[in-house]
């Protein structure tokens, strides 16, 4: 075979590559555009990466109680540790009473209380070497979760917890209400059904952005969701519809429309652990019934 | 003595020449700026979750050259015939296994200096505070765990034939002990007896490498243990590493070296 110079050998493949280029590249764009949005553990793990979304909240977790958080071997002693907690209802005139969030924290303690005392010497000797004081993450620190909980809702973007809880901290301890809103908006894109999800969004624009109407309108959307669940679903979901119906009631307050106030808290009392609260409430108002006769026309109570 | 540290000088001229380091650090230097650069909600100054990273990989880095280039000393002196030239000069065999693990220590224990620098300066890049003391125990932790590592693999080549085998056991028994070592008590609890009662024996008998394992106080900033515990940390390592020398020692003055 006759000797090709090197030079033409180079351009021949050259010009080879940006032709094959040029048509796997339209190709790829096709193949693109079907899985537009997922990430690079999609790519990498398929399904498989829920089941690394739990270990990457736990991992926040053990950020948030800086360091010091119950192997799964003291889980088994201390069942029902639940760490990750987020609620608005804690700053909040929620119709629970004082005692309850007493009662919590209480629980909270105890349930962090795994490490008890030492067994045995080497036991005692190895704790020198550890975290062994419960405190929570403070003053801005609470950042520090947010990675891991970004990581979650990568690897399972159908936890909703995991997005409530990412806006929760980004909302209440960095005050990035913007990038709260966006978490949850890509929650509500790949989640549109979930109630809870709406719930929340409901109480950006009502608790931040002082937006009544828009809090409104989501969060009758969040209770048409949670009624189109199943009956088993529901009834699983109770403490969700005392939250909206709740929070509903609230804004009708606000808005003077005691009526529908009325029926929220009705329909919240159904659910909630302190009906008589709810009961005493719902007297007041309608009490105060006969004198407000026209209700502002802001909010209306749905079908 | 200075035979010794003769031998002890051949292998940290070895792990230069060897890739294992470089690849090791240039990966783990890669990961951790990858980790870094990323920006969560517009906000830098998160830093944790970089420690985190950085010193799992600085563990992982350091376990397995401390492991691989442990277990090839002895097999490859025989493999390559070096150990009679070696032994025909006035070495005894305790000396060659004293050199080869201090040579392994001291070569682990640049590395470790090196990974450390490393996260050092990430760290300060994303706004860390500077735990110089806390670094420093955390180092010195690490560096004596490191010798109970060596000398166990040390163990394992004089035992085990082929050094594939010596690894993977040596870091299987290593993650083992890392994972559940601290555990063992509680798991004896629950069990009945008699495996209740070998399991706490099998928790005082094993080496708790899981002791230096200082990461969570590191990453979460909060206080490191007191130097008398540190100590007492060191010459707990430092009892097991000579435990493990010397039952190499026994194995080795006997054993044939011509199979």
């Amino acid at each position: 075979m006759k000797n090709v110079s090197p030079i033409l050998m180079v351009a021949f493949l050259a010009t080879l590559t940006f032709t094959l280029a040029t048509e796997v590249e339209s190709e790829f764009r096709k193949t693109a555009a079907n899985v537009s949005g997922d990430g690079a553990f999609t790519k990498l793990l398929g399904d498989g990466r829920r089941l690394f979304s739990g270990q990457s909240v736990a991992m926040a977790d053990v950020y948030l109680h800086s360091g010091f958080y119950p192997s799964i071997f003291d889980s088994v002693e201390n069942k029902g540790v639940k760490v990750l907690e987020t609620s608005d209802d804690h700053d909040d005139h929620d119709h629970h009473g004082h005692d309850e969030h007493d009662d919590h924290d209480a629980e909270h303690e105890k349930a962090m209380s795994f490490m008890g005392p030492p067994r045995d010497p080497l036991d005692a000797f190895i704790r020198n070497f550890r975290v062994t004081q419960h405190s929570h993450l403070e003053a801005g620190e609470q950042r520090e979760v947010l990675p891991w909980l970004k990581l979650a809702i990568e690897l399972d973007p159908q936890a909703i917890e995991t997005y409530i809880a990412t806006s929760y901290w980004l909302r209440k301890n960095l005050k990035h209400t913007e990038d709260a809103r966006d978490v949850l908006r890509e929650g509500i894109r790949n989640n549109p059904k979930s109630y809870a999800l709406l719930y929340e969004m409901g109480n950006i624009y009502k608790r931040d952005d002082k937006n009544d109407l828009k809090a409104h309108n989501i969060w009758l959307a969040a209770l048409r969701f949670w009624r189109e669940q199943s009956a088993d679903d529901k009834a699983e979901t109770l403490d969700w519809l005392g939250k909206i119906a709740d929070s509903l009631a609230d804004l009708e307050l606000d808005a003077g429309n005691f009526d529908q106030a009325i029926q929220y808290f009705e329909l919240a009392k159904t659910v909630s652990p302190n009906p008589a609260a709810l009961q005493k409430q719902i007297d007041e108002l309608k009490a105060k019934l006969p004198s407000k006769t026209s209700p502002a026309p802001l909010l209306s109570v749905p079908n | 003595m200075k035979t010794v540290f003769a031998i002890a000088s051949v292998v940290i001229k070895e792990l230069y020449r060897r890739k294992d380091f470089y690849v090791l650090f240039v990966l783990s230097a890669l990961i951790t700026i990858a980790a870094g650069s990323i920006n969560f909600f517009k906000d830098m100054v998160m830093v944790r979750y970089v420690k985190d990273i950085c010193l799992l990989l600085i563990w992982f880095s350091t376990l397995i050259i401390a492991v691989i280039t442990a277990a090839r000393q002895i097999p490859s002196e025989k493999e390559n015939r070096t150990i009679f030239p070696l032994l025909s000069k006035p070495v005894s065999r305790g000396q060659v296994i004293a050199g080869k693990f201090l040579g392994c220590w001291l070569a682990v224990g640049v590395a470790i200096l090196m990974f450390y620098a490393f996260f050092i300066l990430v760290t300060a890049a994303r706004g860390g505070d500077w735990q110089l003391v806390a670094y420093a125990k955390s180092i010195g932790l690490l560096w004596m765990m490191v010798g109970v590592v060596i000398a166990m693999t040390l163990l394992g080549s004089v035992v085990f034939a082929a050094v594939s085998s010596n690894a993977t056991i040596c870091l299987v028994v290593i993650i083992g002990i890392l994972f559940l070592g601290e555990h063992l008590n509680k798991i004896a609890r629950r069990q009945a007896e008699p495996t209740g009662s070998i399991t706490y024996t099998v928790y005082y008998l094993i080496p708790h490498l899981e002791i230096a394992d200082v990461r969570n106080l590191l990453v979460n900033n909060k206080p490191m243990p007191s130097l008398k515990a540190c100590v007492k940390a060191a010459l707990y390592d430092g009892a097991y590493a000579t435990t493990f020398l010397y039952f190499t020692w026994l194995i080795f003055r006997r054993q044939r070296l011509n199979t």
